[in-house]
């Protein structure tokens, strides 16, 4: 139940932004229209809207250098404030991306334990930077 | 549900030692239709002003399916509140009267997110008309 994705690049929220398509962890085929509604540089955040059929659904990518138990805390809190607030509770139209260099074996853990309970929820997806 | 209804003060607030609770504007109701195109009835739903409990009642055993059924009405809960919802102010409280290792240590790390997920085991007592609540894990 936990699945993660490898990139290497210096600034993938910035690539992402200009092209939701270029790192290869988003396929036209599969994820059908995909475009860049907010991009927050600061707190390392991009929201990406996803069209299929004229139904709009959200991904919000994060990215952070080590994930561990503090910050995945902080970033499904931001994540869930938004699903709150802009999505109304509806938490079948937002998945949550996390990109980072690293990650602690309890967040893995966390993460795995959230995707096999949360059935109906998109899993939450992570992908590593391996540029150094 | 007779505790529910007639004593709740004593109750919750044993078993809820983290949750403020209203008990002025504290209500439930059993069988209740959380969404009504998905036809999913909760077992027992209470809420006050700020707090919604979920309950989710096994007779037995309870395993990982039984926390699957219980956030999936919490998303569905999330989902009727809409933007006045918060995530944290909504529990979810699963008793039975046993509980698989393997859920339990779901919980502990999904509490991490701080889901409030409370597991409450039962004793039936006095020949299984009354029974004893105790929490097996809170963190």
């Amino acid at each position: 139940m936990y699945v993660e994705n490898k990139i290497k690049h210096p600034c993938p929220l910035k690539a992402l932004k200009t092209d939701p398509y270029s790192l290869g962890i988003f396929n036209k085929k599969v994820d059908f229209i995909l475009e860049p509604i907010e991009y927050n540089e600061v707190d390392r955040c991009l929201i990406l809207a996803k069209s299929i059929n004229g139904i709009v659904s959200y991904i919000l990518i994060f990215e952070v250098e080590l994930l561990n138990e503090v910050n995945l805390d902080l970033i499904y809190k931001n994540f869930t404030k938004f699903v709150l607030e802009l999505r109304e509770g509806n938490f079948r139209e937002a998945e949550l991306l996390i990109i980072c260099k690293e990650i602690s074996s309890s967040a893995k853990e966390i993460i795995s334990t959230y995707n096999q309970t949360y059935i109906y929820r998109p899993p939450i997806k992570i992908v590593i930077n391996e540029y150094s | 549900m007779y505790e529910l209804a007639y004593n709740p003060t004593s109750k919750l607030s044993k078993l809820l030692k983290n949750i403020s609770i209203d008990y002025a504007n504290f209500d439930f109701i059993n069988e209740f239709f959380i969404a009504q195109t998905t036809r999913k009835a909760v077992d027992i739903y209470a809420s006050s002003d700020n707090s919604h409990i979920i309950f989710e009642v096994k007779t037995d055993r309870v395993d990982e399916k039984a926390l699957q059924q219980a956030l999936y009405y919490k998303d569905l809960l999330l989902q009727r509140l809409g933007a006045k919802g918060i995530e944290s102010s909504v529990y979810v409280q699963i008793i039975g009267k046993r509980f698989s290792n393997k859920l339990i240590d779901l919980i502990k790390k999904l509490n991490i997110l701080k889901t409030q997920i409370y597991l409450i085991e039962y004793i039936p007592i006095e020949e299984n008309k009354w029974a004893i609540f105790n929490y097996v894990c809170r963190k």
